[in-house]
């Protein structure tokens, strides 16, 4: 079973302005746990602050007993947090496998020499992971595109090679920033189902960001809602549906942001 | 009056080195691009001005000059924009292969020659607070004060100067709101070109020899001068100019106490002052700390 | 034709090497030399600045590390020698100033590690500034404005850039040009073999994401600015035995040739060759060192061309407005350069 994480009264600040503030929700082991909320409300910036790309002017997050707060994206990858970025940052001129390999960088050891030389135990190493690694893209989808390179894939192809990618760390929890962005919605379903073997199969934890309502309600057990930096509302699905905070903060928006969802890419892949 | 005599000279020289920085930063704020072609746009427009105030005057000269930069700087601006690639390293070492090209071609115009600038300051002298100065390095001085503070009027008073920092900013959101990303391009080339232009006139005259084939490579000088700065700032590149500056007036003129500094340290010493900085502070004084996109 | 005799055709280049002594002379053996060097140079580059995405004009510091560190490490202290030296073995001293070009990039990484692309780039300038004072000044060890002489590299007696013991093959004597030919190749097939390996395994991955993405890169457990210093590390080394097989091939070396202007030809060959390609970069290097030299082998009979000096159109300017061009051509026309050519080249023959 995996381990808990806690965010604790976390505060970001850019200049003037609180991207979070004094936020506080608890990831439970072996769930799919929602970060909602409209455009702005910081939940990438809380994923930023988790993976160690943002550090918080105040709070803490903890996996386990082990305080992450002030650790490096690379200490915080090996503890075992994966992430899949929502504007796909893959290596666009490499292969689907290469890609892959570099998420096992954490469990492999050889360096500069002993690859250079080509010691033995590099060779082993190599011939493994890339055994592992071959499982994750069957598992994603992927197994018949190992050595196309990832920028000639079809966007939603990348997004799963996103996914594929973080599963690679072999990762306790997975961080995944809207998954199902910009797919048409046969695409999502698969995303969905995906996300949810992902936590049946390999009993990995997933926090999820998604602008999908259907998708998020569908798939996650427990939601926490953002706007402005601040938690406005938690709970199971249900629960969170008939929370007057949560239809008033996206009252505001929904026109808008309806026709953002249902009229497909709004958000533009960036090259790779 | 030693150390007064230095710190002018060294002002007046951070001027001049002001300027050819400023020129680097205008263009690296328009386009991204720190243009190391720069020192060989500077010697083509001395070189102009050179050749063309030997043939009727010196003021035609200087506006012949001005032009010939300019221009240089938006041909060189359009060739770099034809390389279409996300690989932002590409378009720099682009301005190196058309630094290659001009300096060869220029260095073979040029040849074995020395040509003076035929400037009115000539190798006249002026004392002042008890300490003699080349009247050329004093004109140098209030030009470069002149520029600069047109530059800084330019870019933060005018519609214009708005455009071109929204666009430093953030160039897709500035595109999306109707500011031509080639305009302002191809106008921070021609400002930053003219600028070395001016620098190269002074950079030539009294007390220096005159403008040699190998005068493009001093344009280099400013390099250390944008880091210690920060190469997105303005107001950065004028104090790293005056930094060089006068680090190399007091290094030149006490090189006989700093003698196991070795021979000719002057020039190496803004080096050492930017590596110091980037130890402190990696993105320079004024220079903003870039922010991970994720 | 399958894929893997595709993939070896390169690798039937090195026959007609091993057999290049025997046609011809020491003249033109010596810009072979001297661009296999060059090629090697390159391929450290081409490792820092096309899979790292990081920017160095510090090239030729490096270059000079290992020439220098080569020179004063096997030198003994022969009275009169015009600078001092340690008098290791020669080729002790040939793999320690290998390594002194890795510590001194090692050296430079409190900057290396923190400093990216561009700034790296512009920052990597005084390097070569600082390099090239220090080589002027510090006279004992280095000789000062009139350089040093090189020693003799050689194995248990046997003189790899000499002409002891006398040594007759097919009819053509061995001399240093020949030898040092042998060990050239030798070296530059390690070199693009250990270079290749670095690409394509675990460090090239992780260099290659970095550059794409360091934040990526970071949640994927690189550890990004040490990645970034052992990068820097990496191609100064691949930078020192190109120095150390420069000043063999030289055998005297001077501070005038380890300036920008190298740093700047090191860019121009990976540039010409395909930025983060190691075919690339041995092509790119090889045409780039070579083309001056056989410029002005033929300046003779060039008539177009001016004698050195005379301020006309001389054999090196006229290559330096050939690299010029070639730079700025690739970068618009194809980014891909030699290694892009080669590429469709080979699909060509793949598909008759």
């Amino acid at each position: 079973m995996t381990r808990a994480l806690t965010v604790e009264g976390v505060t970001l600040q850019f200049g003037g302005i609180r991207a979070l503030d004094d936020l506080s929700f608890t990831v439970e082991p072996g769930t799919v746990h929602a970060v909602i909320g409209p455009n702005g409300a910081g939940k990438s910036s809380t994923f930023n602050v988790i993976s160690g790309h943002y550090r918080p002017a105040a709070g803490s997050i903890r996996f386990g007993d082990t305080d992450l707060t002030e650790m490096a994206p690379h200490r915080i990858a090996r503890e075992g947090i994966g992430r899949a970025f929502q504007n796909i940052a893959l290596s666009g001129h490499a292969t689907v496998v290469d890609n892959l390999m570099v998420a096992r960088h954490r469990l492999t050891r050889a360096g500069f020499l002993a690859t250079a030389l080509g010691l033995p135990g590099a060779r082993r190493e190599e011939r493994i992971h890339r055994e592992r690694v071959r499982e994750i893209a069957d598992f994603v989808g992927l197994g018949g595109q190992l050595n196309a390179s990832a920028g000639t894939l079809a966007y939603g192809d990348r997004k799963r090679l996103e996914i594929a990618r973080a599963l690679c760390t072999e990762p306790e929890i997975l961080l995944l920033d809207e998954p199902a962005a910009g797919m048409p919605a046969f695409e999502k379903w698969d995303v969905a189902s995906l996300v949810l073997s992902v936590r049946e199969s390999l009993g990995i934890s997933v926090v999820l960001v998604e602008h999908d309502m259907p998708v998020v309600m569908a798939i996650a057990d427990h939601i926490t809602v953002l706007d402005f930096g601040r938690l406005i509302a938690e709970g199971t699905p249900e629960e969170v549906q008939s929370s007057e905070a949560v239809i008033a903060a996206y009252l505001g928006e929904t026109a808008a942001h309806d026709q953002a969802v249902t009229t497909a890419p709004s958000t533009t892949p960036t090259a790779c | 009056m030693k150390i007064v005599q230095l710190l002018f000279l060294g002002l007046s020289l951070g001027s001049i080195y002001a300027l050819i920085a400023l020129g680097f930063v205008v263009i690296y704020k328009g386009t991204k691009v720190i243009n190391l072609a720069h020192g060989s746009l500077m010697l083509l427009g001395a070189y102009v001005v050179a050749v063309v105030s030997e043939h009727s005057n010196f003021g035609l000269g200087v506006a012949a000059g001005l032009v010939t930069a300019g221009l240089g700087a938006i041909v060189a601006e359009r060739v770099v924009s034809l390389a279409r690639t996300h690989d932002h390293l590409v378009p720099t070492i682009l301005t190196i292969g058309l630094d290659v090209l001009l300096a060869a071609e220029l260095s073979r115009r040029i040849g074995t020659e020395v040509f003076s600038m035929g400037d009115p300051w000539g190798d006249a002298r002026v004392t002042l607070l008890g300490t003699v100065l080349p009247q050329a390095r004093i004109a140098a001085t209030i030009v470069g004060i002149a520029v600069i503070a047109a530059f800084f009027v330019v870019f933060r008073m005018t519609d214009f100067g708005t455009r071109m920092r929204a666009s430093a900013e953030d160039a897709e959101t500035a595109a999306l709101m109707g500011i031509s990303q080639r305009r302002v391009a191809m106008v921070s080339w021609a400002m930053g070109g003219a600028m070395a232009c001016i620098a190269g006139i002074f950079l030539a005259a009294f007390p220096n020899a005159g403008l040699d084939h190998h005068s493009g490579i001093i344009a280099l000088n400013a390099i250390p001068a944008i880091i210690i700065g920060g190469l997105d700032s303005s107001e950065g590149a004028v104090l790293g100019g005056l930094i060089v500056g006068i680090t190399q007036s007091l290094v030149q003129g006490y090189a006989d106490a700093l003698h196991f500094l070795g021979g000719n340290a002057a020039p190496v010493a803004p080096y050492v002052v930017m590596l110091a900085v980037l130890m402190v502070r990696p993105s320079g004084i004024f220079g903003s700390k870039e922010l991970a996109r994720v | 034709m399958s894929d893997r005799v595709a993939r070896l055709l390169p690798w039937l280049l090195v026959l007609p090497l091993l057999a290049m002594p025997l046609y011809v002379d020491g003249s033109w053996l010596i810009i072979g030399i001297l661009g296999m060097a060059g090629a090697i140079g390159a391929i450290g580059l081409t490792v820092l600045t096309g899979t790292a995405g990081q920017l160095s004009l510090a090239h030729a510091f490096f270059l000079a590390v290992g020439a220098y560190g080569y020179a004063f490490l096997a030198a003994g202290s022969e009275p009169g020698g015009e600078a001092s030296g340690l008098g290791l073995p020669s080729t002790v001293a040939a793999l320690a100033a290998v390594l002194l070009a890795g510590l001194a990039g090692l050296a430079f990484s409190p900057v290396a590690a923190r400093v990216k692309g561009l700034y790296l780039g512009v920052a990597s300038l005084a390097l070569v500034f600082i390099g090239e004072h220090v080589l002027r000044n510090a006279a004992p060890l280095t000789g000062g404005f009139n350089g040093r002489r090189v020693p003799t590299l050689s194995i248990g007696g046997f003189e790899l850039t000499g002409r002891n013991p006398e040594l007759v093959v097919l009819g053509i004597p061995f001399l240093e040009r020949e030898r040092l030919w042998y060990l050239s190749v030798l070296v530059l097939v390690v070199s693009i073999v250990v270079a290749t390996r670095i690409v394509r395994g675990r460090p090239g991955r992780a260099l290659r994401l970095m550059r794409d993405s360091a934040a990526a890169a970071g949640s994927m457990g690189v550890e990004v600015r040490r990645y970034q210093a052992s990068a820097f590390v990496c191609s100064s080394m691949f930078a020192g035995v190109a120095g150390v097989l420069t000043a063999l091939a030289f055998q005297y070396i001077v501070p005038q040739y380890f300036t920008l202007l190298l740093s700047v030809t090191f860019l121009a060959m990976v540039v010409i060759g395909g930025l983060g390609s190691v075919g690339g970069a041995v092509a790119g290097g090889v045409f780039v060192t070579a083309l001056p030299l056989v410029l002005e082998k033929f300046s003779t009979s060039l008539t177009f061309l001016a004698d050195p000096g005379t301020g006309g159109l001389d054999a090196t300017m006229l290559a330096h407005l050939i690299f010029g061009a070639s730079i700025v051509l690739v970068l618009v026309v194809e980014p891909g350069g030699l290694a892009a050519l080669g590429g469709r080249l080979r699909t060509l023959v793949r598909r008759s």
